[in-house]
């Protein structure tokens, strides 16, 4: 709640007791009972003046909770777009390699340093995902891991890094290219869950 | 245990880890295994200490070359006793969890 806001509810207050004293004082059908103990007008104003905070804060409190969720997971989804991204310029790279019938020394080592960021960006997604959402993220931090590491296996554990290894034959681009997709959908899929949390 | 020896492999072998086999080309796993990794561990074996190995500053880590040396190490030693004397550090975890699962389960046994 800003200060205008405040200052605001504090004057309507204001005016509203000065009108109900004038009343009180000046129509003869709205009287006050004088035998009213002082302990019962101060217990009944605390109810009232606690009656109006609960009234105003809790909607405020938890729309602003709301919106931080929002925020927070709007964030990490956009974290798992990035990672989409990277793991695309992999299957890029090979789809260069495929096409103009050689894969470099050079190229090799391209896509064994961004296989090296996907790394590193599974663990920054791990990390903000166990600080937000520490018990439900378990599993998905582990899905991701799972979905990372079988991508990288699919791609460097064969023939790949071999020196005779100068072609990408159709079958390992299939085989590479299936793998890819594979495991951006699963990625794409843990964008979906974590906007259910 | 303490730590009593470190390999750094960008310094130590080279900062382009190659493929399984010395037969497939340079900086292979077998090579790292057979020229640093192995005479080191047998060492600290011996000697009742870890070895620390750092994994930083390299063109990322082909899955051939973990399993070439670390899966092949785990697989000739037993999990168990890698794992009581080699620690990793890295500034990337999920790097480091990518070398203890090969020592887990390598992928050649």
């Amino acid at each position: 709640m800003n200060n205008k806001l405040i200052a605001a509810f504090i004057i309507v207050f204001l005016l509203l007791g000065f009108v109900i004293g004038v009343l009180i004082n000046d129509i003869p059908f709205l009287s006050v009972s004088r035998e009213v103990q002082l302990g019962a007008i101060i217990g009944s104003s605390i109810t009232a003046f606690t009656t109006l905070v609960l009234a105003f804060s809790i909607p405020y409190l938890i729309t602003k909770q709301l919106e931080d969720k929002k925020g927070i997971k709007q964030f990490l989804i956009s974290e798992i777009t990035l990672f989409t991204k990277e793991l695309e310029k992999i299957k890029l790279k090979l789809e260069d390699c495929y096409k103009s019938g050689a894969i470099k020394n050079e190229d090799k080592m391209e896509i064994n340093l961004l296989f090296e960021y996907l790394d590193k960006k599974v663990d920054s997604i791990s990390e903000q995902l166990r600080f937000s959402y520490c018990d439900k993220s378990k599993d998905d931090i582990q899905e991701l891991k799972d979905v990372n590491a079988n991508f990288w296996k699919k791609i460097t554990s064969g023939e790949f890094m071999s020196a005779k290894f100068v072609k990408i034959t159709p079958e390992f681009w299939k085989s590479s290219f299936g793998s890819y997709c594979d495991c951006e959908m699963k990625v794409k899929m843990l964008a979906h869950k974590i906007s259910k949390y | 245990m303490e730590i009593k020896d470190k390999i750094v492999i960008s310094k130590d072998f080279t900062d382009t880890p190659g493929a399984r086999f010395k037969s497939e080309g340079d900086f292979s796993g077998e090579e790292f295994l057979e020229s640093i990794l192995l005479p080191r561990f047998n060492k600290a074996v011996k000697e009742k200490y870890i070895l620390l190995i750092n994994l930083d500053n390299v063109w990322g880590y082909p899955s051939s070359f973990i399993s070439g040396s670390f899966g092949i190490l785990s697989t000739e030693k037993g999990k168990d006793l890698v794992l009581n004397h080699i620690k990793f550090e890295s500034e990337n975890k999920t790097k480091i969890e990518k070398f203890i699962e090969e020592i887990k389960n390598p992928q050649g046994k």
